[in-house]
């Protein structure tokens, strides 16, 4: 055997081996990506101490903000059944209630899901703001991106 | 809104890419005009 | 002469086209009513992920065809396109990944979109490995052109597993039965940019395939020497 033929061996038993952990790992993960809350109710008590996420819509009028804590207490339902998260941290910008999420966390015995991230979920829907909502001219954005530098 | 930070950098890495490529391709095709001209060369 | 006339003039078309859909995406385009400015990258990241499925396309079309007729060729055209697909590929990720952190809070996380994403990107570089480390070039590129085509099935997988399974990322908002889910200026926008990004694929296609031509030409005249 010669050098290229080595190096050929070694890259692809790495390609293959990186692959193979994507699809029996990565692949068995993503099929079940997130659990519903009625599927997590079914659960009970075999999905606590495990690190899951959640995924439904947020419970409008549910969602309330502790500033002090940085805790933010909400419902995750997927119309069925509805579950209630604690989580602690900064949400990201899109996470609102009426819309989709899918959090990361453990359910306690309590029957609160505990979570640490919270991924915002958005549609494959694209429009402008209707007339009035109007969102702020680019000319506008762009000068603040130019203060902003290194923020 | 500092989101025009993330769409900078996704265009800028766009850019970095593509350029970046398309100089390899062409600094590819020069080494090759190269050794092409001077096998001429050596022949006459 | 006539090759290199028609890789100039694609170059040219890719430089207005480029221009027109920079122009439309970062001022014309109006921001999203949700995610506000930051979908403008959306203008970067679908014209990247369908030119990483039309360059894996021609890397099916051309492997058949090249183990079919047996045309050098034909092998030439997979072996360019493949490279010019892993390059789109890998943009794909990234421009996806700098999207995702401010809508979704994530800059990457293992639903079946992403991991049959990443999974396509890592058969298409094991192509090129195959292609760069096999040294006798049609016993490579009879393997590679297998590879070509068993690789291309990850495609529908990929495109589909939005549908099949729970993502975090959305389904599809052109290329779907339904017809699209994008406002009539977005969709203009993104289809210029489409335009533009499959004239770009094109014309480096064109210089790598070109790329090819003059190696095949050294190893014939190295050959007689």
């Amino acid at each position: 055997m010669n050098r290229g033929m080595v190096r050929f061996l070694v890259g692809a038993a790495v390609i293959v081996a990186a692959v193979a952990y994507l699809i029996w790992g990565g692949v068995q993960e993503a099929i079940v990506y997130f659990y519903t809350p009625s599927e997590l109710q079914a659960q009970g008590d075999l999905a606590l101490g495990k690190r899951l996420r959640l995924g439904g819509m947020v419970e409008a009028g549910s969602l309330t903000k502790d500033p002090e804590t940085l805790t933010i207490k909400f419902r995750v339902t997927d119309g069925t059944a509805s579950v209630p998260v604690r989580f602690t941290g900064i949400p990201p910008d899109l996470f609102t209630e009426g819309k989709g999420a899918v959090v990361e966390g453990t359910w306690t015995p309590e029957g609160v899901f505990r979570s640490d991230l919270i991924m915002a979920k958005h549609s494959e829907e694209y429009h402008p703001p209707a007339e009035g909502e109007k969102a702020p001219s680019p000319k506008a954005l762009y000068r603040s991106l130019l203060k902003e530098e290194g923020s | 809104m500092g989101h025009w930070n993330y769409i900078a950098a996704a265009y800028l890495v766009a850019a970095v890419t593509l350029g970046g490529y398309w100089l390899s391709v062409r600094r590819r095709i020069r080494r090759r005009e190269d050794a092409i001209r001077m096998a001429v060369g050596d022949k006459r | 002469m006539t090759f290199a006339r028609v890789r100039s003039i694609l170059g040219i078309l890719t430089l207005v086209g480029l221009t027109a859909g920079l122009y439309l995406g970062l001022i014309w385009a109006p921001p999203d009513a949700y995610q506000g400015q930051v979908q403008r990258i959306m203008y970067v990241h679908v014209p990247t992920a369908w030119v990483a499925y039309l360059a894996f396309l021609v890397v099916f079309i051309f492997s058949i065809l090249y183990l079919w007729r047996g045309s050098e060729t034909f092998d030439q055209v997979a072996y360019a396109s493949a490279e010019v697909g892993v390059v789109f590929t890998g943009l794909t990720i990234l421009a996806g990944s700098i999207w995702g952190k401010p809508t979704w809070g994530v800059w990457w996380t293992w639903d079946a979109r992403l991991t049959t994403t990443a999974i396509l990107f890592l058969i298409y570089v094991g192509y090129l490995m195959l292609r760069s480390f096999v040294e006798d070039r049609s016993r490579g590129a009879r393997y590679a052109a297998v590879l070509g085509i068993v690789g291309f099935l990850d495609i529908p997988i990929v495109h589909k597993s939005v549908e099949w399974w729970r993502t975090l990322h959305q389904a599809p908002s052109v290329m779907r039965p339904e017809g699209a889910t994008v406002a009539p200026p977005m969709l203009f926008t993104l289809l210029v940019s489409v335009a533009a990004f499959t004239l770009l694929y094109l014309y480096l296609l064109s210089q790598r395939l070109h790329l090819e031509r003059l190696d095949a030409e050294i190893l014939e005249r190295s050959r007689e020497g």
